[in-house]
């Protein structure tokens, strides 16, 4: 594979993750295939390059002359044939793409990846619910934080991994390497969270808006309890309160929901099931608004490297 | 309805007939369909609506592929046609060309000067 620069591949990886999101209803072996064709379709483009190195301009010319994500399905719906706009002109007189942000929230198309990241490891995650649901009452939801920062980790480690498959030595990295911060972060947001769910639910779901990415940013950019909090906050209000306030609600809806409203074993056994899509949705609305900023949250995140490289994302 | 639109729809549907000829007259990889359609002037396509529709036909049993080492590049999906693809591609040809020399009845020169007149006829009216 030609080597490509580190903004060039972002793109690529953001153009791929794109066109598996609008694909997330077909059939996943299809999707892949469709995935993989693109991929040999882009290093046949840059076979006659001679350039050492694909660089981001190059990338935008190729995923331009592709076509935006949407008209991979447009033999079903009607879809414009209008590639991405590249516009602006660069200072080298290349052009320079302007594809969609890739902070942008889209919860439909979040749903759908996570959907589909749901459905292409459904065995490994209905395992894995079942051991982290058992070790939540063996003891006594002590252990929540941790095994909610380390699932969600292990989740955002398959998200950014060839070929999306779940591993469960990513959650078990992310349990012991930060047990003790996941474990004070639970408890610290504990009573506030669930005196305001008690308050007709809404103060509830705020505070879970603006925490929403607290646990992520803490096992994947190393930060403590305070700045998690602090970050998250900031990172909500910057890219939109009422996508991420909706996104938060479907969370919690998926996770307790069933268990609320049905107050029996089915209850339970379809929040079981939905869960891991929740936590699925959570960790992609993080990779698209956090893992795949191009530097609108520079300066929150200064001098702090995360623990592992986003550029690899979907791809 | 705007034209380029329809333009669309129109083209959606001979992309496939298209497509099962290419792959008809030899075997080919996808990134060689893409440049030969994407190369004809009247066809203009999006890349990226070839690879699902390639995907399709082969769900519906028209093409098979094979993954062949490639001596320049990544290894190559080489595409070809499948007897019910064969069966399939003649039946929409025939059916193509019926519907194009109905269609060209309506489009002839001579029509198109009578439709023309009476089209201006009624804007001015």
């Amino acid at each position: 594979m030609k080597p490509r620069s580190s903004e060039a591949a972002r793109l690529e990886a953001d153009y791929l993750a794109r066109v598996r999101s609008v694909l997330a209803l077909r059939d996943p072996s299809e999707v892949e295939e469709v995935i993989e064709s693109l991929r040999e379709h882009i290093e046949e483009e840059f076979l006659v390059l001679a350039d050492d190195e694909i660089s981001l301009v190059q990338m935008a010319n190729v995923l331009e002359r592709l076509g935006p994500p949407e008209v991979y399905v447009s033999d079903e719906s009607d879809v414009s044939e209008k590639g991405p706009s590249v516009s602006e002109e660069d200072s080298a007189g290349g052009k320079m793409p302007t594809l969609v942000p890739f902070g942008k929230i889209d919860i439909g198309s979040y749903l759908n990846e996570a959907i589909q990241f749901y459905r292409q490891n459904f065995f490994m995650f209905l395992l894995i619910t079942v051991v982290v649901f058992v070790l939540h009452i063996c003891s006594l939801f002590l252990l929540a934080g941790p095994l909610m920062g380390g699932f969600l980790y292990m989740v955002l480690c398959a998200l950014r991994r060839e070929g999306q498959k779940l591993e469960l030595g990513d959650m078990t990295d992310a349990f012991c390497r930060k047990f003790f911060p996941l474990l004070g972060m639970f408890f610290l947001t504990l009573v506030p969270v669930l005196l305001g769910y008690s308050l007709f639910i809404i103060p509830g779901l705020l505070l879970t808006t603006i925490w929403l990415f607290s646990d992520l940013l803490m096992v994947d950019k190393d930060l403590g309890i305070l700045d998690s909090l602090g970050k998250s906050f900031a990172i909500v209000n910057r890219r939109g309160f009422i996508e991420n306030f909706a996104i938060a609600f479907l969370v919690i809806s998926m996770n307790c929901g069933p268990s609320l409203v049905m107050s029996d074993h089915i209850g339970l056994i379809i929040s079981l099931l939905l869960s891991p899509l929740g936590i699925s949705l959570m960790a992609i609305a993080y990779e698209r608004q956090v893992g795949q900023d191009t530097g609108e949250l520079a300066d929150l995140f200064e001098g702090e490297e995360p623990v592992i490289a986003a550029t690899t994302v979907s791809s | 309805m705007d034209p380029s639109k329809w333009l669309t729809q129109i083209k959606r549907g001979l992309l496939e007939l298209c497509i099962l000829n290419l792959v008809c007259q030899e075997k080919m990889y996808g990134y060689q369909i893409v440049k030969r359609l994407t190369a004809t002037p009247g066809l203009v396509i999006s890349a990226g609506t070839v690879y699902p529709l390639l995907s399709r036909l082969k769900r519906e049993g028209f093409l098979v592929s094979s993954l062949v080492e490639s001596p320049h590049g990544p290894a190559r999906r080489i595409y070809e046609l499948t007897v019910d693809g064969c069966r399939h591609r003649r039946g929409i040809n025939e059916a193509w060309q019926e519907i194009s020399e109905a269609v060209n009845q309506f489009i002839g020169t001579e029509n198109e000067n009578q439709i023309q007149n009476a089209c201006e006829g009624e804007i001015v009216e």
